[in-house]
């Protein structure tokens, strides 16, 4: 087993540990679902542009972002803190090894607890959730896995950055929009001519490479900042 | 032996300064160390941890070098195999059980055998390698151990050992000092910080004497304490003539101060501890006094500490 296999394994139990972060997770993941159930069952049913409309907002607005911060910050933040990141960081482990196996490990926890069920929520509501939340999932935990790395508040810059940045700077107009993780994500959900509350209408192209190029650039800063920390 | 294979210094530390900010928390610091036990001593705040963070790569010096076996333990992520590291806080990995702590070690560490490596790291510190428990719920001793037997599952050859010994009982100090020896004498370099000088004497002779960030003595700290020339050295005499071997030591200029402080005992300062063990025995003689006791009171590292840390 390599070292990076190693240190998914470790930090995926550690991540699991925390029973309060996954409670919290599934109940605002099954909420989702719910909520989607609701809606197919109403009077008249939720056409699939409804349903998108909800699980842009819900989904890729709401518990993807700020959860994918609660795993990916605390992945290497929570070891910070804890003052135990002298264990994995004295060990002859190549930087690359540490952070994409934590990175695997913050992704198949967020994907697990997330993702699966905005899928399900999506299948729901005739929605094509898929490759939208897995996308915004990579991007998600490469900057937020950084952050943990990087700052000494991630919780609080992570949180700043999905207010401001996400929902109040990428509402501004669709030029703005280009520039956040969400609209590249929600361009694969939504149809053609859809009105879903958010500015959308990236290309295919750009949807699938922009989210993996941030998600590759926050695995290579955190590579970068498990290099030069100063461990305690 | 360094990396390269020749004999030298194990860890060589050239000029290092460290700096948070304004805060100057090492400064100027060069030493040398090969095998055996050597004691980082001083009070808190002395830069101990911070030089032992440099020395195991956990940070980067802001001037000078660090080099362990050869290398530089910052850069060289290979040399981390080589190097143990018991640090100062009390933190583990909670959720895991010791045989899983010590497991990660040994596995990330990259050994052939690590489950009987685990096995044997835990058994020498005395922990159950068969303990259910979760670390969570260990005593501070029980996590001390469990920190050390991580540290040495890999056998490494530099051991870096911040407070080790605090909160373990005095059977398992005991047993820990035993162990560290051990380690030292078989050829490996183990530096042991401690601000417990009763502890850093038992540890062995070779020290070095950290305060305010500086490194303020090195050596066998008996040596350290005949170089301090500038403080006479104090012995206690017992003897059933002391007032006679008070005027002779006087007037034969081999004491600067003499205290009688009971009958039959009295306490001599001397400028020149070696003109005074030679001389003392024949101007009992001459003074027609027994000796009963004669001992040093200021050879001990306390002495050598009090002056070096506090001046006095």
């Amino acid at each position: 087993m390599s070292n990076a296999a190693r240190v998914f394994r470790f930090m995926t139990q550690k991540l699991l540990r925390d029973w309060g972060r996954v409670a919290v997770l599934v109940v605002l993941a099954a909420l989702a679902i719910v909520i989607a159930v609701v809606m197919r069952v109403s009077d008249g049913g939720a056409t699939p542009e409804d349903g998108a409309g909800f699980l842009v907002w819900y989904g890729l607005s709401i518990i993807l972002p700020f959860g994918s911060l609660l795993v990916a910050a605390d992945a290497f933040g929570d070891l910070r803190d804890e003052r135990t990141l002298v264990y994995l960081w004295l060990r002859p482990v190549r930087a690359w090894s540490a952070t994409a196996g934590t990175a695997g490990a913050a992704l198949t926890v967020v994907v697990v607890l997330l993702v699966v069920p905005l899928i399900i929520a999506g299948l729901i509501l005739d929605v094509p959730m898929a490759d939208g939340a897995l996308l915004a999932a990579v991007a998600y935990v490469g900057v937020f896995l950084a952050f943990g790395l990087l700052l000494s508040r991630p919780l609080l810059v992570g949180l700043l950055l999905l207010l401001v940045w996400e929902n109040v700077i990428g509402s501004l107009s669709a030029a703005t929009a280009r520039l956040t993780i969400r609209s590249y994500a929600a361009s694969l959900v939504v149809g053609e001519g859809w009105d879903v509350g958010t500015p959308v209408g990236r290309s295919f192209t750009a949807s699938l490479a922009v989210p993996l190029a941030v998600g590759a650039a926050g695995l290579l800063l955190a590579t970068w900042g498990w290099r030069r920390a100063e461990v305690a | 032996m360094n990396t390269s294979g020749r004999p030298g210094p194990m860890l060589e530390v050239t000029r290092v300064s460290k700096r948070f900010g304004d805060l100057v928390a090492v400064s100027d610091v060069s030493f040398q160390l090969g095998a055996g036990v050597t004691a980082l001593l001083g009070p808190n705040g002395a830069g101990k941890s911070t030089m032992l963070r440099m020395l195991s790569g956990l940070a980067a010096p802001s001037e000078g070098t660090v080099r362990v076996l050869g290398g530089d333990p910052r850069a060289d992520v290979e040399l981390r195999r080589r190097i143990g590291l018991v640090p100062q806080q009390e933190s583990l990995f909670e959720h895991l059980r010791v045989r899983e702590f010590v497991r990660l070690a040994a596995d990330l560490g990259g050994i052939a055998d690590a489950e009987e490596a685990t096995e044997r790291a835990i058994g020498t510190v005395g922990l159950d390698p068969a303990d259910k428990r979760r670390l969570s719920t260990y005593s501070k001793g029980m996590r001390q151990r469990a920190k050390l037997a991580s540290a040495i599952v890999n056998g490494p050859d530099v051991l870096f050992l911040d407070e080790p010994l605090t909160g373990l009982d005095p059977n398992q100090r005991n047993l820990m000092i035993d162990l560290f020896h051990r380690v030292g004498a078989s050829g490996r370099c183990v530096l042991v910080s401690s601000h417990v000088l009763d502890e850093v004497q038992r540890l062995g002779t070779d020290v070095l004497v950290m305060g305010k960030g500086r490194l303020l003595a090195e050596g066998d700290f008996r040596r350290i304490r005949d170089l301090m020339d500038d403080r006479p050295s104090r012995f206690r005499i017992t003897t059933d003539e002391p007032r006679a071997l008070a005027a002779g030591l006087i007037a034969e200029g081999l004491a600067v101060g003499v205290e009688i402080h009971e009958p039959g005992a009295l306490t001599v300062a001397t400028a020149s501890a070696g003109r005074f063990a030679s001389a003392i025995a024949p101007l009992a003689r001459d003074s027609r006094a027994s000796l009963r006791e004669l001992r040093p009171l200021d050879a001990d590292l306390e002495s050598v500490f009090r002056y070096l840390v506090e001046g006095r």
